[in-house]
């Protein structure tokens, strides 16, 4: 996918030109493509205009907005080169494997502890594996040993189900377990 | 909206945001535990677990020996208990008849559950109901698998429930079933138990078949046989296998319960050599086109030989033969009343 090109330019020059992003609050982020096409949104987006990609107008992202890109490129900019990540089952848990983070997204993560959700949604939209997986795994990491009423309090997560339906989901619950 | 982004705020409503996508990916990292927790959370996080394979296939799919499907008329609920002989493990889980408009409660539980013999006991007063059986329909095919080799009901009132709904279990298990039975049955009518229920069998696959002590609502001597015909049994010896037959107040007739045995004893005759198998036998009571006077001539007619005896005390009327190959030791035992 690397090899195509856009413009008739070669890939290797092409990562290195300018491509201004405009935000949903209509900020403008001027970023080089090769960075901007760890997103495969972002990057379709620029195959797709091809011929006539104008690199000056840009390219709109209607679903995120200003603050939370400015994050999510921090993280494009580190990841530029990295390889594919690929989701992982523990063979006898049948469980997911947890990612090993790198001591910088460790430091990524304790920066916008508050904004996971947000980055979350980003990445699903913006189509960047690294970044969903991790920011999931983060969320995860909150939510693990929880009860359900501090799961609820921490997300703010209205209790919709009465005393007798959450009985009824406790017995079936317990039901299934030897 | 941009503004509070940067701000240090709780992250109120952000799961009612999130894409059900997103939050299968957040909670498939969690552990089994974790897992039914959220279940309680709330509707949204409830839906979500029990939607998703990605999350569902963590949980092994548990084996039940035996599901035994009662209704407890003082409680006014039905129980599901299964067990599971080797962790010696037994659970349990009731159910109303109120709840069982709702197809999918126990989803997450039926999902992770396989069953090997399945039971419906002491159904009386109109407990079996169409409802139950629909629900259990419905709950047997979230089951990973769904392939028991036992089906039994015992101390059971059909007198609800509609012969379709039996067809539409037996499409579920019919094809895997070994034995069933059915003791004690009560509220009967002629199609309670049809020859389309017994088409449903695997004639390769099932072992046994019994029916006993059938009681029925009309007191009319007539009324009182199920659709049961001679297309159930030739079906049944269809795939040149014999199950054990006990069959009570079914319209099967004299000759082709000799053409059942008469077929045996050759295969018997053939098998001998390479087979344990020694006996078998049918039972057949009180089946209005059955009787011992015909069978004694069809007998003869087909020239097998057979040994006639009454038991001792004649307050009932059996009649018991034994019918055997004259050149091997294998035999056939026919008991009619």
């Amino acid at each position: 996918m690397a090899t195509e090109s856009a413009n008739g330019v070669s890939s290797p020059e092409l990562n290195e030109r300018d491509v201004v992003i405009t935000t949903n609050d209509n900020r403008n982020f001027t970023v080089k493509i090769g960075v901007a096409r760890v997103s495969k949104t972002i990057n379709n987006m620029i195959q797709d205009l091809g011929e006539s990609l104008d690199l000056s107008s840009g390219i709109p992202l209607p679903n995120v907005d200003g603050p939370i890109f400015e994050k999510v490129l921090e993280w494009c900019e580190e990841h530029k080169n990295a390889p594919e990540i690929k989701v992982e089952q523990d063979p006898h848990t049948r469980e997911r494997k947890w990612f090993t983070m790198t001591e910088w997204e460790e430091e990524y993560f304790r920066k916008f502890l508050s904004h996971l959700w947000d980055l979350a949604m980003a990445a699903n939209y913006l189509e960047i594996p690294s970044l969903y997986y991790y920011t999931c795994q983060k969320l995860a990491e909150r939510i693990k040993g929880r009860t359900p009423e501090q799961i609820r309090e921490m997300f703010g997560i209205e209790d919709d189900l009465t005393e007798e339906e959450k009985a009824e989901i406790r017995r079936t619950n317990v039901w299934c377990t030897y | 909206m941009a503004a509070s982004m940067e701000m240090q705020e709780e992250e109120r409503d952000y799961l009612q945001k999130l894409p059900n996508e997103v939050l299968e990916e957040i909670f498939s990292y969690l552990d089994k535990d974790s897992v039914k927790n959220l279940r309680v959370v709330n509707k949204r996080c409830k839906k979500v677990v029990d939607s998703s394979k990605e999350i569902l296939k963590k949980f092994d799919v548990k084996q039940a020996n035996r599901l035994v499907i009662r209704y407890l008329h003082e409680k006014k609920f039905y129980e599901f208990r299964w067990c599971n002989y080797e962790s010696k493990t037994a659970r349990k889980i009731y159910i109303t008849s109120e709840e069982l408009k709702n197809d999918q409660i126990f989803y997450f539980a039926f999902k992770q559950m396989s069953f090997q013999r399945v039971m419906f006991k002491n159904l009386s007063n109109k407990s079996l109901s169409n409802e139950v059986l629909y629900f259990l329909c419905k709950h047997f095919s979230y089951c990973p698998k769904f392939e028991p080799t036992n089906l039994s009901f015992e101390n059971v009132d059909f007198c609800v429930l509609s012969p379709t709904l039996l067809n539409r279990l037996l499409e579920l298990c019919g094809q895997f079933l070994e034995t069933f039975q059915i003791n004690n049955a009560y509220g009967l009518n002629r199609n309670s138990i049809n020859d389309s229920h017994i088409k449903q069998l695997n004639p390769l696959k099932i072992k046994r078949l019994t029916m006993q002590s059938m009681k029925f609502l009309s007191s009319i001597y007539h009324k009182k046989v199920l659709k049961i015909t001679d297309e159930s049994i030739k079906w049944l010896m269809g795939a040149g296998q014999f199950p054990t037959l006990v069959f009570e107040h079914c319209q099967i007739t004299t000759p082709i319960m000799c053409r059942y045995i008469e077929c045996w004893l050759k295969k018997a005759a053939r098998d001998t050599v390479n087979t344990n198998i020694k006996s078998h036998s049918f039972m057949l009571k009180h089946c209005p086109s059955v009787s011992s006077e015909i069978f004694e001539k069809e007998c003869i007619e087909r020239k097998l030989s057979y040994s006639k005896s009454s038991p001792e005390s004649s307050s009932t009327p059996e009649q018991t033969y034994t019918l055997f190959n004259e050149n091997s030791s294998t035999e056939f035992a026919v008991s009619l009343c």
